[in-house]
């Protein structure tokens, strides 16, 4: 009895061997590193890529270099929660997994209901608004353009949307005990396809940015944007507009 | 025989015979008449007299110490349930008490589901599935 009132109240649901929770445990620990370094490197390709479009000159090379890493991490980030997924099943089986996927879900909110690109772009839009507003600094041909840079963001929506179906599909498939990997693979490989039709949009914007506006009107439009970057909230993107939330452990793009 | 019988004769205690015995001898007998009306009027002298208890009455203590109660409700359970019985019930409410202890040490905090404004930012594009990656490490690491 004393026992079993030590015991934490997670093993107790599950009803896991000393065996059971040591492989958990090392699985988890194995995990969250690997996790920790690839959300580490998207991190430091996000800034890089920041950094090269800091700049009037666009460093082609230096971009596709950057947004190749980004899209490695996304990767490597999408099957290593695959593997993971596969890993847990191993060690448990279908009842504790059912108990498991429980205190999961409550520990989640409405999954792939709400995603939203990285916190840089959204600044960008917002600053692209705020030029078309002001119309102080642009001709009405410039103000046209930008018009249609902007609209470029519908094209954005749809690739949302298709990654935000996607996603909540995965999720399904993870939640079940039988994990159907094909399945899962077909999922992965579509959310990592928005992913980079997503970064190559943003790119393209990019390229067409610098078409449509001088130096001069590029370097204000980039101040406007460096002072909605420091004035972001602590954290990354994934716990901004919510600060109830714990802050997530990754750090993309600070 | 007939002078002790005079104080029952007097309250009308004896039976007929010996009444009407003693009632022909006092109407002959001078002496037994004045003794039948001496034992009349000190009995009718003790009746005025008040009735006293004594201030220590050992008797009345004892009687009030070995008077059996009325009810008992340990005795009455022991007669209508057995030991057997007893036991169960014993072991059963010993048992509920320590569950019942367990589950107040145990007995999970209540958190309050975290109100979600919109829009809510569930998750970036760079890893939509941070979220949940997060909510199995959290599990792992809290067993």
């Amino acid at each position: 009895m004393i026992a079993l009132m030590a015991m934490p109240v997670a093993v107790r649901a599950l009803d896991l061997s000393a065996d059971q929770k040591q492989k958990l445990k090392a699985v988890g620990a194995e995990a969250r590193t690997n996790i920790e370094s690839r959300r580490k490197a998207l991190g430091q390709a996000r800034m890089d890529l920041l950094g090269v479009y800091r700049l009037y000159k666009l460093d082609e090379r230096k971009a596709q270099d950057a947004i190749t890493r980004i899209g490695s991490a996304q990767k490597a980030l999408l099957e290593a929660q695959l593997d993971n997924q596969n890993k847990i099943r191993q060690i448990l089986n279908a009842d504790q997994f059912a108990d498991f996927q429980r205190m999961i879900s409550t520990r989640m909110h409405r999954p792939g209901m709400a995603i939203e690109p990285p916190f840089e772009e959204k600044v960008l839009e917002d600053s692209l608004n705020a030029a078309i507003r002001s119309q102080t600094s642009l001709t009405p041909d410039q103000t046209r353009r930008v018009e249609r840079i902007r609209r470029v963001g519908q094209s954005r929506q749809e690739a949302m949307g298709s990654m935000r179906q996607s996603v909540q599909e995965l999720t399904a498939v993870y939640s079940k005990f039988d994990l159907d990997s094909k399945a899962a693979r077909k999922l992965v490989d579509s959310i990592h396809r928005d992913q980079m039709s997503l970064m190559w949009m943003a790119h393209r914007r990019q390229q067409a940015i610098r078409a449509v506006l001088g130096e001069d009107q590029f370097n204000q439009l980039q101040q406007s944007i460096e002072q909605q970057l420091k004035a972001r909230p602590r954290g990354d993107h994934r716990s901004r507009g919510d600060s109830s939330r714990k802050p997530p452990q990754g750090n993309h793009g600070k | 025989m007939i002078q002790p019988n005079l104080l029952d004769y007097s309250k009308g205690s004896l039976n007929r015979s010996e009444s009407q015995k003693i009632k022909a001898h006092t109407e002959r007998c001078e002496r037994c008449a004045v003794l039948l009306a001496q034992e009349v009027s000190f009995d009718r002298t003790l009746a005025c007299l008040p009735e006293e208890m004594p201030a220590n009455d050992v008797w009345a203590l004892v009687r009030v110490r070995t008077k059996p109660r009325r009810f008992r409700p340990l005795a009455a359970l022991e007669i209508m349930v057995n030991t057997r019985m007893r036991r169960v019930v014993a072991t059963t409410a010993t048992m509920a008490a320590v569950i019942g202890a367990f589950f107040i040490v145990n007995w999970p905090t209540y958190q309050p589901p975290v109100l979600l404004t919109t829009p809510q930012v569930v998750a970036v594009s760079d890893e939509p599935l941070a979220q949940h990656t997060d909510a199995v490490f959290d599990v792992i690491e809290k067993m």
